[in-house]
């Protein structure tokens, strides 16, 4: 299995995450209301740590095909902001017991990592066929 | 292992189209990898604010990891349990001490009782100025 290339995602938009917000129930007003974000702290609204994860399991179907995780995993380090394009690459490669192992980095325009990953692909199904 | 909830969510195919979309991804088949997190919405909001007493202004996602066993369908009724694997105090980078919780979600198809995923999920809040 070779490396993906590395791939631009985004720009994220304000209006991604209140879609995002009403698809996944998650209405965390950091989200999508800048003066609560702004009064808990923050410069503005940031990403949901999630739709951030999610547009990263997008790619890795793109890439490998639907339903062939047999785990995803995510720490998310920095917010992402409205208007970051991420770049998301995928640093490793190596064998699993239930598969094939990725370790992923999405990094913001700065280079400042957003969240590191880990996926598990199970073999595609000519390979696991007896 | 304490029990926080269980409950029953439906799978419906609009929903999956939507999530989808929300994601730019192309929709019309099983739902998305991380799809679940539709399903446990309400339910893990109820916990933040409710018994774990969490403020959102100082909380944030750590950490989410999944464990596929079997596809997620539209049509599915999913038996969702939460329950607290663990909760621990950690200096964060900036020096302030955090309550980390860590919390397991084990979903099931009802019909069948086939398990689904499993999941992890790492909440951080910081502590109060």
């Amino acid at each position: 299995m070779r490396l993906p290339e590395p791939v631009r995602l985004g720009p994220v938009t304000r209006t991604d995450l209140v879609r995002y917000a009403g698809a996944s129930g998650d209405f965390n007003p950091l989200h999508h209301d800048p003066d609560f974000a702004r009064a808990a702290g923050l410069p503005d609204v940031m990403a949901h740590g999630m739709y951030a994860a999610g547009l990263v399991a997008r790619e890795l179907e793109r890439w490998f095909g639907p339903g062939r995780l047999a785990r995803y995993g995510v720490r998310f380090r920095a917010p992402v902001w409205p208007g970051d394009v991420l770049l998301l690459s995928c640093d490793g490669i190596r064998p699993a017991p239930d598969g094939t192992e990725l370790t992923l980095t999405l990094a913001r325009p700065d280079g400042e990592v957003a969240l590191t990953g880990r996926a598990t692909l199970r073999p595609s199904a000519p390979e696991a066929a007896p | 292992m304490t029990e926080l909830a269980r409950w029953r969510y439906r799978v419906e195919a609009g929903r999956i189209a939507d999530f989808a979309r929300a994601l730019g991804a192309e929709p019309g088949g099983a739902a998305p990898p991380t799809f679940t997190m539709a399903a446990s919405a309400e339910v893990v909001e109820r916990l933040v604010t409710g018994v774990l007493g969490l403020d959102r202004a100082r909380t944030v996602h750590g950490e989410q990891a999944f464990e596929y066993h079997a596809p997620v369908r539209a049509g599915m009724e999913l038996e969702g349990v939460v329950r607290l694997l663990g909760e621990a105090r950690r200096t964060g980078r900036r020096g302030g001490e955090m309550r980390v919780l860590t919390l397991g979600i084990d979903y099931r198809d009802a019909a069948t009782g086939a398990p689904l995923l499993a999941e992890t999920m790492v909440i951080l809040e910081r502590e109060a100025p």
